[in-house]
């Protein structure tokens, strides 16, 4: 692996008319890993993917793909899946996959067909007459099919059933067990996408709040319960993120600095991601959690 | 070689630029083909007289032109671009698009035009006057007025028109990218700016002439007749000058709007 991240970005704000949709945003991607752009609705996420990507322009800070700016040298390995639907006029479902399959220079038939099956598309249908999980269906295969070096999608459970998106994650895998490949996952469904994601990255109000290895998080985000001074004195001087007391019991959820383990008189279990992000989000509206973007980023 | 052009896309945007285009030219094409021949059919059965003239394909041909660079500047702009399409291959497979469609749509114009020319000669076979030829082009400058004159007709007439719709449509593309970027702006110049010259200063100024004629005696109007004549001298050199370099001042116009279309385009954000 060189030393090159897959997707850098340094300081990127950018501003629509009053809303700052980025603030100083930071980040780093290593290639070959399944990241998960986390954020609530309106956070940044779509922003900072169209600056990726050269759909949009910002002259504050930068963003880099494989080093370089987004640009000729670098949009042929990658592959968005856009979470708005846009098939170009083409009328059939077939129609738009033999477009995609022209654009991606490692497109994949095989893949293509193996993923048409499993969301049960009918190719010939008319691209009009997609129900909105279909459309969505549509621009997953496309992503899988596509096989290029980094693929995003941006919200690609949009629409989908429960089954459905089931399959995708399962095909996700699959796709990345063949094939590894820099993939971002831009949702808002944290708890969802978390079985499938090695590295989170969370933002909020276009900041980055954290980047971390999913599996450290468990280890590191924990929630201590049981008797209110056994848990006082477990969590004393440990970042408390959250404290919740009831029927003569006490729960803090902590982010730890590196895995413990606790007395036997308290009872811990691992916070979910989706739980982390809300009260990571919280802390920061108090003014506290500046601290683990910064720790964040020197993984 | 072919590893950059795979990575440029540029392969996959031409060939997505070119079915489009064939599927809105084709079928039109093909119904207006068989319209003129049921036309041309109909005084062999006794009913009136035709007079061919060149096939209404060369009209569709720029209908098509038109609609295809709006929807170049517009949803197959979006579409390649959301697909990360790099700005140079989606403009070069534009440029691409431009020629090619042009040249193969003037071509089928001319071969239904040739097509039709061949059926009117075999019919006027078996209902003798009723078919002429009438053919000319809208300066005047060419003309066929039987079949045997067609071909010579059609080819410099095919020519021109591959052109002339070639111009229109680097001026159509640079419109609809303008459209697209600055509409509010683009409406106000290319609309708002022609109407308000022509209300605050065309317009008074012809009233104002005509007032001071009106108030003139007949001695003064017979002494600025020279004045007249010198402007209208002056206004038919001026006018000479544009039709006689008109070609080439189309030419120059369209390469520049061409050029002009790149940054327009490729400075467009996406929309959400």
């Amino acid at each position: 692996m060189t030393d090159i991240p897959a997707i850098e970005a340094r300081d990127l704000s950018m501003r629509f008319g009053r809303t700052q949709a980025l603030d100083h945003f930071n980040c780093r991607m290593e290639g070959g890993h399944i990241y998960g752009l986390l954020g609530r609705n309106g956070a940044g996420k779509s922003t900072f993917l169209r600056l990726l990507t050269a759909q949009a322009f910002t002259r504050t800070g930068e963003v880099r793909v494989q080093g370089r700016r987004p640009g000729l040298g670098t949009l042929g390995e990658m592959c968005f899946i856009s979470d708005t639907p846009d098939f170009g006029g083409l009328t059939r479902v077939r129609d738009v996959l033999n477009a995609e399959r022209r654009l991606h220079p490692n497109w994949s038939d095989a893949v293509c067909s193996r993923m048409v099956e499993r969301f049960e598309l009918d190719v010939r249908r008319k691209t009009k007459g997609l129900s909105r999980g279909m459309q969505t269906a549509v621009g997953l295969v496309c992503g899988l099919a596509s096989q290029a070096q980094i693929t995003i999608f941006d919200e690609p459970s949009l629409g989908l059933d429960a089954v459905s998106r089931e399959r995708f994650y399962d095909a996700l895998i699959d796709a990345y067990a063949e094939r590894p490949r820099t993939i971002v996952l831009s949702t808002h469904l944290i708890d969802e996408v978390a079985r499938v994601l090695e590295t989170a990255v969370m933002i909020d109000h276009g900041k980055l709040i954290l980047q971390r290895d999913v599996d450290e998080l468990r280890q590191l985000c924990v929630t201590v319960s049981g008797a209110p001074e056994a848990v006082t004195a477990a969590t004393r001087g440990l970042r408390v993120l959250h404290e919740e007391s009831f029927a003569g019991a006490m729960a803090r959820s902590v982010f730890l600095d590196a895995p413990q383990q606790f007395p036997q008189d308290v009872k811990t279990e691992p916070i979910g991601l989706q739980r982390l992000f809300v009260l990571l989000t919280d802390a920061q509206r108090g003014g506290e959690a500046d601290g683990y973007g910064n720790a964040a980023i020197a993984l | 070689m072919v590893t950059a052009m795979r990575q440029s896309r540029f392969e996959g945007t031409a060939r997505y630029l070119w079915a489009k285009g064939w599927k809105l030219l084709l079928p039109g094409a093909v119904a207006i083909f068989v319209m003129e021949l049921l036309i041309y059919l109909m005084p062999a059965l006794g009913l009136g007289t035709a007079e061919q003239g060149v096939s209404t394909v060369f009209w569709y041909v720029s209908v098509c032109a038109l609609i295809l660079m709006y929807r170049a500047a517009n949803v197959d702009a979006r579409f390649l671009i959301t697909r990360l399409t790099p700005r140079p291959s989606v403009y070069a497979g534009v440029v691409l698009e431009i020629l090619t469609f042009t040249a193969l749509g003037a071509l089928l114009a001319a071969a239904v035009t040739l097509a039709e020319t061949g059926l009117v000669a075999a019919l006027s076979g078996l209902a003798p006057g009723r078919y002429s030829v009438s053919m000319w082009d809208l300066l005047g400058q060419a003309r066929a007025t039987a079949t045997g004159e067609v071909v010579g007709f059609l080819v410099p007439y095919t020519g021109r028109f591959f052109l002339s719709t070639v111009e229109y449509c680097c001026f159509y593309y640079l419109y609809f990218c303008l459209l697209r970027r600055w509409k509010v702006q683009t409406l106000a110049v290319t609309i708002g700016v022609p109407v308000l010259m022509v209300v605050l200063v065309v317009v008074p100024a012809v009233n104002g002439v005509f007032d001071q004629i009106a108030s003139m005696s007949e001695q003064e109007l017979w002494q600025s007749m020279p004045v007249l004549m010198n402007l209208l001298r002056f206004m038919e050199e001026a006018v000479r000058f544009m039709i006689e370099r008109w070609p080439v001042i189309r030419a120059v116009a369209a390469v520049a709007c061409l050029a002009l279309s790149y940054p327009v385009m490729a400075g467009t954000p996406q929309p959400k």
